[in-house]
């Protein structure tokens, strides 16, 4: 389907922390009002609204729109776990480029209990113990028998991550780790140690879209989304290869497709690094190393500020903790600062393409991938 | 019957008779296919009502597993838990062996493994619960 140009106009960041003491309507309202003067336009502007939550309750979207005064306009609430805030992205970003409509606005929201997630349907492999740490170890663990690959390897992910985070003043933890510490953390389940793992946060993260016509009213640089890939994992306890974790290959083959461009055309990637063995099977799920080759492209330092092809500049989930629904979006926000030339202490210079990809699901059975293509103009 | 008195965590997934410990599958009357567990609708084939009890998955080859140290409610740990491929393309999420019994070391992945039913958790109100259990069959690790 031939689509129409549409841009990021505006990006806006209620960075991830607790916020015990504060709604999160209020929390969702505050990115809200960034982006739109990030963008430079009114509420009044906006012909639809996305909204992206997982345990936010009914008509969420709504809660956080009426407190602004929004205009009656289409609302969706968009749920694909933790690839909610990704999929109501890439459905703002189908909106405009099918001329539904000429701006959109994408919020996404969160706020977190502590621990575990704690995951609301039945599932067996919950039932029986299973958890979201231990899903991403099972898949860890089956890679380093296939390929070699070491615990070292995986927790190299959260060394180059939090050294990105301690760059970002819009991360949460800021503070470099060693391998040493990274490795001698708590364990939660082998090879994944607590440092390894992202925390539970609040916080979320708004994003307009716009039209050619939009973003050339609002001037500065320009971010074009190229194209977007969104696939699930409906595995029904039958063989697969976990090694390829996730939707990762087919939501990015589409997304390079449509964009019309290969892995090697990408300059960063904020990446789905809820746990770092992700962070490592999903580099090679979206072609940037050969399969089996994750490992040895976090040794090389290809993936770090600096490296062939820097990944999580914003620090990642590592660093930032992840509000799920908010969690999508956030990342958007990230590559349109590095995009623009605005990711002060952290940029990619010279950044021209960039990729977003997340992931989302219950046990290993069902789960989304969603794969994003943007360009600076 | 080991530890068939137990509730089980999940109904209608896993039994034992006098041959031991089973997976029940569930055959399709219709195609042929198989699935996990008893279920109104044919994964293969979209009919309703054409899947008959089977026994499978009596032992199998552990694929990946994982020592879980943080547990969720109801579980101590750490346990072992992981995926057995179990034949015509089936594959279980179970708990494993993590330790060497009777000389025999725990199955690491490629290895066959034979399914028990063991307590794998505990109700709040103190009631134990019943999983799938594959530990190494000896003689046949890699």
């Amino acid at each position: 389907m031939k689509l129409r140009r549409a841009g990021i106009m505006g990006v806006g960041l209620t960075p991830f922390d607790k916020y015990d003491d504060v709604p999160v309507e209020v929390i969702a309202q505050r990115a809200v009002i960034a982006a739109l003067a990030d963008a430079g336009i009114a509420l009044s502007d906006i012909n639809a609204v996305y909204a992206s939550h997982l345990y936010q309750g009914e008509v969420f979207g709504q809660r956080v729109m009426r407190g602004l005064h929004a205009p009656e306009v289409q609302l969706v609430n968009v749920e694909n776990a933790c690839a909610g805030g990704s999929s109501a992205v890439r459905a703002a970003w189908l909106s405009v480029g099918t001329e539904e409509h000429d701006l959109c606005l994408v919020v996404g929201a969160e706020k977190m209990g502590r621990g575990l997630i704690a995951f609301s349907s039945a599932d067996l492999e919950l039932t029986l113990g299973n958890t979201a740490p231990a899903q991403y170890a099972l898949a860890g663990q089956r890679h380093m028998h296939e390929f070699g690959t070491t615990a070292e390897d995986f927790a190299r992910v959260a060394v180059k991550s939090r050294h990105h985070g301690a760059l970002n003043p819009n991360s949460r933890f800021r503070e470099d780790v060693t391998l040493e510490e990274v490795l001698e953390s708590r364990p939660i389940a082998d090879p994944i140690t607590l440092l390894q793992c992202c925390r539970n946060g609040s916080g979320a993260a708004a994003v307009v879209i716009g039209s050619e016509a939009w973003c050339d009213k609002r001037g500065g640089p320009k971010v074009w989304i190229e194209g977007s890939g969104l696939r699930s994992v409906m595995g029904d306890s039958t063989e697969r290869d976990l090694t390829n974790f996730g939707a990762t290959r087919t939501a990015s083959a589409a997304a390079y497709e449509m964009a019309g461009i290969g892995p090697e055309d990408i300059d960063l990637v904020e990446l789905h690094d809820a746990f770092t063995v992700g962070e490592l099977l999903h580099c090679e799920g979206l072609g940037l190393c050969p399969k089996g080759e994750g490992g040895r492209l976090v040794r090389d330092g290809d993936t770090a500020l600096g490296g062939r092809v820097p990944v999580n500049t914003s620090g990642g989930l590592i660093s930032k903790s992840h509000p799920v629904g908010a969690t999508g979006v956030a990342q958007f926000a990230e590559l349109t600062w590095q995009l623009r030339g605005e990711a002060a202490g952290r940029q990619v210079e010279g950044a021209k393409t960039a990729l977003a990809h997340s992931q989302g699901g219950t046990g290993l059975e069902a789960g989304a991938t969603c794969v994003t293509i943007l360009a600076r103009g | 019957m080991a530890d068939g008195s137990l509730a089980p965590a999940w109904d209608g997934v896993w039994d034992a008779d006098g041959e031991g410990a089973f997976m029940i599958g569930g055959r399709c009357g219709a195609c042929g296919g198989l699935a996990l567990g008893l279920r109104p609708i044919c994964p293969h084939c979209h009919k309703d009502g054409t899947l008959a009890a089977e026994a499978v998955g009596r032992r199998g080859r552990l694929y990946s597993a994982t020592v879980i140290h943080q547990a969720p409610p109801g579980f101590e740990a750490p346990y072992r838990v992981g995926y057995v491929d179990i034949g015509e393309g089936l594959r279980v999420f179970a708990h494993i062996q993590a330790e060497a019994e009777n000389g025999v070391p725990a199955p690491g992945p490629g290895d066959e493994v034979v399914l028990r039913i063991v307590a794998v958790k505990t109700d709040p109100d103190g009631t134990a619960r019943s999983g799938p259990f594959y530990a190494a069959v000896e003689g046949t690790a890699k």
